[in-house]
């Protein structure tokens, strides 16, 4: 795209964001999520017979991005990534102020448990051309994210399409 | 095993669930997204030119993960799930489930690849779709449960 500012471009195809060790794995972390969505599945609750399946408790599969994002405080202050940062900067080089996910697909391969450390590393695949949408004018962009835990094993990948848009003027 | 019909084309019994200013704010926390779309309401209305907050996406993956795991088993072993957000899930409204079987595959001769179709439906259109691939265990033995695939024969 030949309207892409400069640094936009080079990021295409590239790894630009990699996270790791926001937050440990923990079960009251997951617990509080499963009772958001009332998940009773006793993989995430029951360490009786989670051991029948998979030896021990395990997370929620759909709680794989939450690992790597960071506390807003932290009382070392250390500034810290926002979460898909690669998402928000685009958002910026592209002054395109307000942002929503559109499409995800995501894979789960090993199972995540507690005490585990996901880290993870955002790819921009595309940004599209300028576009008009209901919500303003805006653009897309696709992000590929690959998780890993502490031992260097893929626990997931997620292909997340995003549309980056502005109130009409 | 449940004992729901699970040959391709079979549809899956549905689920309703209303969705509160709590229930939007508690997915959005719990999954440690911070965006104001899906706690702030003001922010949602006035920024985000939303019509109130809404449901973020590891919710509704989360939704779809528990309508399915909690018809299917524990031992049934989510592989892959692909979703579109075509309207904002707004508190106040009641989410309605519905799956469809889409194909059913073997991966060895106990456990079976399930394709369904779900769809999260508001004031009857479709709010989200999505298309998950989960494993099952076909057989009545444990030890053929997805969960015990070695991670070179877990294909997802």
């Amino acid at each position: 795209m030949n309207d892409l500012p400069q640094k936009v471009k080079s990021w295409i195809g590239k790894t630009v964001i990699k996270e790791n060790n926001a937050v440990k794995v923990q079960r009251g972390l997951w617990q509080n999520f499963c009772a958001a969505v009332e998940d009773g599945n006793p993989l995430y609750w029951d360490d009786e017979k989670s051991k029948v399946y998979t030896d021990e408790l395990i997370a929620p599969p759909a709680m794989l991005p939450s690992w790597v994002v960071h506390n807003e405080w932290h009382p070392n202050k250390v500034k810290k990534n926002r979460p898909m940062e690669l998402h928000f900067l685009l958002k910026e080089e592209l002054e395109l102020p307000l942002g929503i996910v559109t499409n995800i697909e995501m894979k789960f391969y090993e199972p995540v448990k507690e005490g585990d450390s996901i880290s993870s590393e955002q790819k921009l695949v595309e940004v599209s051309g300028k576009i008009e949408t209901k919500l303003g004018p805006g653009r897309k962009w696709n992000i590929e994210v690959t998780y890993k835990n502490q031992r260097n094993v893929i626990v997931g990948l997620q292909n997340m399409h995003f549309l980056g848009y502005k109130k009409d003027e | 095993m449940s004992k729901i019909n699970l040959e391709k084309g079979s549809f899956l019994p549905e689920l309703k669930s209303v969705t509160s200013v709590k229930s939007v704010q508690m997915g959005a926390i719990f999954s440690r997204d911070w965006s104001p779309l899906h706690s702030d309401q003001k922010w949602a209305k006035e920024k985000g030119n939303l019509p109130d907050i809404i449901l973020n996406n590891y919710t509704i993956n989360g939704w779809i993960s528990k309508y399915l795991t909690d018809l299917l088993g524990p031992d049934s072993r989510l592989g892959s799930i692909q979703f579109n957000m075509k309207k904002p899930i707004c508190p106040n409204q009641t989410m309605v489930f519905k799956g469809k079987i889409t194909k059913k595959e073997p991966i060895d001769s106990y456990r079976s690849w399930l394709y369904i179709e779900v769809n999260i439906n508001v004031s009857d259109e479709i709010a989200t779709s999505s298309a998950v691939k989960i494993a099952i265990n076909e057989s009545d033995e444990e030890r053929y449960s997805p969960w015990r695939l070695s991670s070179e024969k877990w294909c997802p």
